[in-house]
């Protein structure tokens, strides 16, 4: 095996959507696209404040 | 592994990888991130439509949707926090209530105008995940994640998720949160 060269002390590169969002180009969106858009955005009503980070992080999906 | 991110050009996302708790922010209405992760999605349709970026999702992350849209459906009827208090056994006993919404949540995830790609798990993104679990102690489903944003689209991920943001070779695109 080579020599692992990586620099395992380093940390991620962090880009804010908001910045991204800026500079994305406008244009047409697929119909198919723009359904499947419409049908998910907020397609559950928990009924409660969530926050998604920690509820997929809050147990281990489907272990006992 | 494939090519390491070239570390925070913008201009040179042209595909990432979508986290779990990313779909589950848009698919929740009361989520404190919805707002932000629509604008997000819908400002990428364009560029999807046209070929220039990629969104890719694993059969894992779909998974994780699956099962964190049946614990918020279980804790709205039961109350917040009781899915969490059920064993698995319960569990499993009160999947038949969801059944009906849950199969409308895997039909809308996998239907024509999704507008992402379902890639497969290699035995590659298995080798780097274990990595990155064993060197970074974050939770293998997460790892699995990371190891697929590596390969496919050169470390760049939609995620809120701060085990990831301790990572090396990624890139985290978040949403909703102030810049650091």
């Amino acid at each position: 095996m080579g020599r692992d060269t990586r620099d395992h002390t380093a940390t991620a590169t962090t880009l804010r959507a908001e910045d991204l969002l800026r500079e994305l180009p406008e244009g047409e969106i697929d119909e198919a696209h723009q359904a499947w858009f419409d049908a998910v955005a907020g397609c559950i009503d928990p009924g409660f404040a969530v926050d998604a980070d920690e509820l997929v992080d809050e147990d281990e999906p489907w272990g006992p | 592994m494939g090519a390491v991110n070239p570390r925070g050009s913008p201009q040179s996302f042209d595909s990432a990888f979508l986290d779990t708790n990313f779909l589950v922010s848009c698919l929740m209405k009361t989520d404190r991130f919805n707002r932000h992760a629509l604008a997000f999605l819908h400002g990428l349709l364009p560029s999807v439509r046209a070929g220039k970026k990629r969104l890719f999702v694993s059969a894992r992350v779909l998974e994780e949707v699956v099962w964190t849209c049946w614990r918020v459906l279980h804790d709205r009827e039961h109350g917040r926090g009781s899915f969490s208090a059920l064993s698995q056994a319960q569990r499993l006993a009160s999947l038949p209530s969801y059944r009906g919404p849950l199969k409308d949540i895997v039909r809308l995830l996998l239907s024509h105008g999704m507008p992402y790609e379902i890639a497969e798990l290699s035995a590659g993104d298995f080798a780097d995940g274990a990595e990155i679990v064993l060197e970074h102690a974050i939770p293998l489903p997460d790892a699995m994640h990371v190891a697929m944003a590596r390969r496919l689209c050169d470390g760049f991920i939609v995620t809120n998720d701060r085990h990831m943001r301790a990572l090396p070779d990624v890139t985290c695109i978040t949403y909703g949160l102030p810049a650091e």
